[in-house]
């Protein structure tokens, strides 16, 4: 009989063993909180960023969906309030949706936002130059800084170009800062910058532009 | 040697079976058959074609994964008034990818109008514009379109926070919307 059970038995015993020791660790960490160091949140630092989003990717078809897991609110997509207009700049983009647009980004990859902050801040702290990213700011360790210069497989295909050529359809490169500086992406600045803690306005300003089709706009405001 | 050339065979077919039991099951898509089913079927007295199931996402469809064989790149329905129903025959869509490639098509008695993928392959994003059939009134979509081509993915027949309603020509106030 017991040569029947024994190889039951013990198996049963290892599964029971387990079972009690994940119960013990859950006890442990059911009650602590997972934090995400990243960009504080403040309208002077995040609206440029949010209106730059909400414009480019948060289109009703694209991330203006609460399917997609970065979810992105604002006036040109997705509203937050139920009687609010989408699609509609009429009722501008809300402090509360540009909220919601800052915590899914934030959220979306929280230990790789944690990593690249924790680099990237050191540079927008000491006044300097935000752009080019300083050599232990890697904003490229962000699916969603990778899939929007197109070194990761996006829907939506290549949006920034951060290195000449750039493929048809994208904006071509402009001096940084109106200077008769490098060459960049005014929508890569705009992203860099606010990861490093000190969102450059004028570059998010100029990332609003995108995207522009080569035939004028024939209608009416 | 012939029961050795007959198990062969055996093994030979089941492994074939297995190999076309595994196809079959990978070449289904539910997800795009719920989407299609979701759709009901077609309008009484109203037949495939042209004219039918004005307001629904054409591309579901007609996006190249069955089950309608002409696949289109652009595809929606136009109503004359916002919050009407009456659709806008004679309107002219433009559309007009970001290389700067254009596209014109009437919107047919439906409302519906279409662009075959043969025709026309817009490099996203692209961007809208609606003139009236007396082109009198012109509209521009306010935002561009990131990379879907059926309108009505986004045009859902009711207005609500992630929809801007069915396409129109002429808005509630009176004015192209």
């Amino acid at each position: 009989m017991l040569t029947r059970v024994l190889p039951y038995l013990v198996p049963a015993a290892i599964a029971g063993m387990a079972t009690f020791a994940s119960l013990a660790s859950c006890s442990v960490v059911q009650n602590s909180q997972i934090g995400i160091d990243a960009p504080p949140y403040s309208d002077e630092s995040f609206t440029p960023v949010g209106d730059y989003l909400g414009n480019r990717c948060g289109t009703l078809d694209c991330h203006g969906q609460t399917s997609r897991n970065l979810r992105i609110w604002g006036c040109e997509g997705m509203r937050l309030d139920p009687d609010a207009s989408p699609a509609s700049c009429t009722d501008p983009t809300t402090e509360d949706e540009y909220q919601a647009t800052y915590r899914s980004l934030v959220a979306l990859e929280p230990q790789v936002m944690s990593t690249v902050y924790a680099g990237c801040a050191p540079y927008g702290e000491d006044g300097g130059d935000v752009y080019p990213p300083g050599l232990s700011c890697h904003p490229e360790l962000l699916t969603f800084i990778r899939k929007a210069r197109g070194t990761e497989a996006h829907k939506g295909g290549q949006l920034i170009c951060v290195e000449e050529p750039c493929p048809p359809g994208l904006p071509p490169q402009v001096p940084l800062d109106g200077d008769a500086g490098p060459l960049v992406d005014p929508q890569d600045v705009c992203l860099v910058s606010w990861l490093e803690g000190a969102t450059d306005h004028h570059e998010c300003g100029l990332a609003l532009d995108d995207p522009t089709f080569p035939v004028p706009d024939a209608g009416s405001e | 040697m012939v029961m050795r050339a007959h198990a062969g065979l055996v093994l030979l077919v089941a492994a074939a079976g297995a190999v076309a039991s595994l196809a079959s099951v990978s070449c289904v898509d539910e997800v795009h058959n719920e989407a299609v089913a979701a759709l009901g079927p077609e309008a009484s007295g109203v037949s495939p074609g042209p004219l039918h199931r004005p307001g629904q996402p054409c591309l579901t469809c007609h996006g190249g994964s069955g089950p309608a064989k002409l696949q289109l790149s652009v595809g929606g329905t136009v109503y004359l008034n916002q919050g009407g129903g009456a659709p806008a025959p004679g309107a002219t869509v433009q559309i007009e990818d970001i290389l700067g490639n254009l596209w014109t098509v009437q919107a047919n008695a439906a409302g519906n109008f279409f662009v075959a993928l043969s025709d026309y392959a817009p490099t996203y994003p692209t961007q809208m514009q609606v003139t009236s059939a007396d082109g009198t009134v012109l509209d521009q979509m306010l935002t561009h379109v990131g990379r879907d081509g059926s309108c009505a993915d986004c045009h859902t027949p009711t207005e609500g926070p992630t929809s801007a309603g069915p396409v129109f020509v002429i808005a509630a106030g009176g004015d192209g919307g």
